[in-house]
């Protein structure tokens, strides 16, 4: 099996499950509403970003570094939806949206339900978890 | 935030996950025996050629009636390759293959046609392509099995696909001396002859078990098992050489031996010297693991003028045909629950040898499924990558593999190989699997869709909230971006329950837990959640 663990190695595997176990109870508890938001921005790339970290493909964490680390980019919200355990839906959209930002609003809407989706897969891990 | 000591562990299986064999060269084996790529290209394979291939062998799984939409719409839930590698494994199976319900028409090219080729092939009796069409060849070849059978030519193609049940459809339906085969084996060494001369004890042998029952075994004695080689008639070894039945036969033990881990020749009806030594290998596997005694010459004599004679009636009785109904899936259970229950009572000694000879048995099976598929002499050197038929044999020995691995027992490594490849591409699955859970729990998993200046990114965290950046316009790859999405929320619902279903056995043994409990553990839920999710009807997959 895994080589080079020994009783440290197995301590750690312990350690790591209990943690993995407690962190999942804790963030579920913010399970009670769903947010769902979309941005819009525009990135560009120089060239050793992208030849320095992967050959033909632009990585998703040269993205988020990007958008970290240079503040020059400029997010837009384009939709925020807030979905309450008891089914109460809030949602904020931009308000000056053109007729090509309704492809932005199909994309918002289609994240609301895998976002529900999403959240049902995981609170029925955590039943199935602690046996409900 | 996703904790060190979880880092560590996904890190780790992440690390382990590189160590297990792939399945990309299976993959690429069974385009080549499916005829998606020709024989002739086998030592030269471009990445073009496979990519064509699959392209190919995946427009004729959509259009052919041999699998649901449905199945493959959950097989595709769980990766690409597992899709591919699933459906190949599922056509090429010989243990419980695909029922066929209809023959082709001639002139037909299609899945099936490619299919019946394949099943002829692994037979002996395709010569030609296998992507070529259904013709009067193939049926006639069909008619040449059926024949041997006792039945018609669909029938025939079906019993193929289940070669044990086969197997015994033909003890059943032959008089016991057309399994008594002669096989001429020129090229074997003099000192292979003279190990394997062993007439009078084979002749003491065939009249304790026949007596004079028929002229054929009162020929043998008197006038082929006899003491002076000189006497022994040529002519008659040769007649029976030829014998097109006990051909068969023999061809059908040589995949037997194949299929077994046994054999790892050229599926080319040759009994030569790698096929005596199987055979050989085969006696005394079974000794080892049922504590028998049988002797070589209950079996096999070397006669004279480079013929043998081989009892495949005691061989495929005795060692071929399992007579227990057990299906696949119990026996894996059962073998796994044994290691498992063993593995836990283990003192430390025994925990640290098993685990350091499960790496070497892995490293060993890794370097084999690292070769690319090759061709010799006009022959496709392959695997058989099913393991339905072994694992119902394991099933008789299942208390003993855990020593056997723990002791490094050298006689039982070519079956332990051949076991455990199965094992360790679940292993491999399953660990998968887990950690696309865990990284998606804890938001590491990130889809992305790109295209020129326009670009998705969507991400998930474990209360089910999402955030989407979007960049430039995304007209072109909106609708890819969603079925992306689609995709990955559905096939979350399958890593989440096997992690789900792995942190809860965890949790109950967090105190006893160890890196091999934990593998094989992995193994064993991963098997039961894709079993149950997919719904499968073949278990062992």
């Amino acid at each position: 099996m895994v080589n080079d663990i020994e009783k440290g190695g197995q301590q750690k595997l312990k350690t790591g499950f209990q943690r993995l176990l407690s962190n999942i109870g804790e963030v579920i508890a913010d399970a009670a509403s769903l947010e769902v938001v979309t941005f819009t921005g525009d990135f560009t790339y120089k060239a050793n970003q992208v030849v320095n970290n992967d050959v033909n493909k632009v990585r998703i964490n040269n993205v988020l570094k990007l958008m970290t680390l240079e503040s020059n980019v400029d997010l837009k919200l384009i939709a925020y939806t807030n979905v309450k355990i008891d089914s109460d839906v809030t949602t904020f959209v931009k308000s000056d949206l053109s007729q090509d930002d309704n492809e932005l609003l199909k994309l918002h809407k289609e994240m609301i339900e895998s976002s529900k989706a999403s959240r049902q897969a995981v609170i029925n891990m955590v039943k199935d978890l602690v046996k409900i | 935030m996703i904790s060190n000591a979880t880092a560590y562990i996904v890190s780790q299986l992440e690390s382990e996950l590189k160590t297990l064999p792939g399945r990309s060269n299976e993959i690429v084996q069974h385009l080549l025996e499916l005829g998606y790529i020709s024989l002739q290209k086998t030592n030269a394979i471009r990445e073009s050629d496979i990519a064509l291939a699959k392209e190919k062998f995946l427009d004729d799984v959509l259009t052919s009636d041999l699998f649901e939409n449905t199945y493959i719409e959950k097989l595709l839930l769980t990766g690409h390759d597992f899709l591919m590698s699933t459906l190949l494994r599922q056509l090429t199976d010989i243990d419980e293959g695909m029922t066929i319900e209809k023959l082709p028409l001639t002139g037909e090219v299609s899945l099936k046609t490619r299919l019946i080729h394949y099943r002829l092939d692994i037979f002996g009796l395709w010569p030609l392509d296998i992507a070529v069409a259904f013709s009067s060849l193939s049926l006639l070849n069909l008619k040449e099995i059926a024949g041997y059978a006792g039945c018609n030519e669909l029938e025939a193609l079906n019993l193929i696909a289940d070669i044990e049940k086969f197997t015994t459809h033909l003890l059943k339906n032959h008089e016991e001396e057309k399994f008594i085969l002669v096989f001429k084996s020129p090229k074997v060494s003099e000192k292979t002859r003279n190990n394997l001369d062993r007439r009078h004890p084979f002749k003491r042998q065939l009249i304790e078990d026949f007596g004079d029952k028929t002229d054929y075994f009162r020929y043998l004695s008197k006038n082929i098992l006899v003491n002076n080689p000189n006497n022994v008639d040529v002519n008659f070894l040769q007649k029976e050489a030829l014998d097109p039945f006990k051909k068969f036969v023999l061809r059908l033990i040589q995949v037997h031996q194949w299929k077994d881990g046994f054999y790892s020749g050229l599926l080319d009806s040759d009994m030569g010297e790698v096929t005596l030594k199987s055979m050989l290998d085969a006696i005394e596997f079974y000794n080892n693991s049922e504590n028998r005694n049988i002797k070589i010459h209950r079996v096999l004599t070397y006669v004279h003028q480079g013929y043998f004679i081989f009892n495949g009636l005691f061989f495929l009785q005795e060692y071929m045909v399992e007579n227990d109904q057990l299906t696949a899936k119990d026996g894996e259970q059962k073998v796994l629950d044994n290691i498992l229950s063993q593995l836990v009572v283990s003192d430390e000694q025994g925990k640290t040898d098993f685990s350091s000879n499960m790496n070497k048995l892995k490293n060993e099976i890794y370097s084999e499924a690292e070769q690319k598929p090759s061709e010799r002499k006009g022959f496709l050197q392959r695997i058989y990558f099913g393991v339905k038929g072994l694992i119902k044999k394991a099933f008789r020995f299942a208390r003993k593999i855990f020593s056997w691995i723990k002791d490094k027992v050298m006689k039982m490594w070519g079956f332990l190989k051949t076991l455990f490849r199965t094992f360790f591409d679940n292993l491999a699955m399953g660990i998968r699997a887990f950690v696309d859970g865990i990284n998606f729990l804890f938001g590491r998993k990130f889809i992305e869709s790109s295209l020129g200046n326009e670009m998705i990114v969507s991400k998930f965290s474990i209360d089910g909230d999402s955030v989407s950046i979007t960049s430039g316009q995304i007209s072109k790859i909106l609708e890819t971006h969603l079925q992306t999405i689609d995709y990955n929320i559905k096939s979350m619902k399958f890593t989440l329950a096997v992690a789900g279903g792995i942190l809860k056995l965890l949790m109950e043994m967090v105190s006893i837990l160890t890196w091999p409990l934990l593998m094989f553990n992995i193994i064993k839920i991963y098997k039961n959640i894709s079993a149950s999710y997919l719904d499968f009807k073949a278990e062992v997959i």
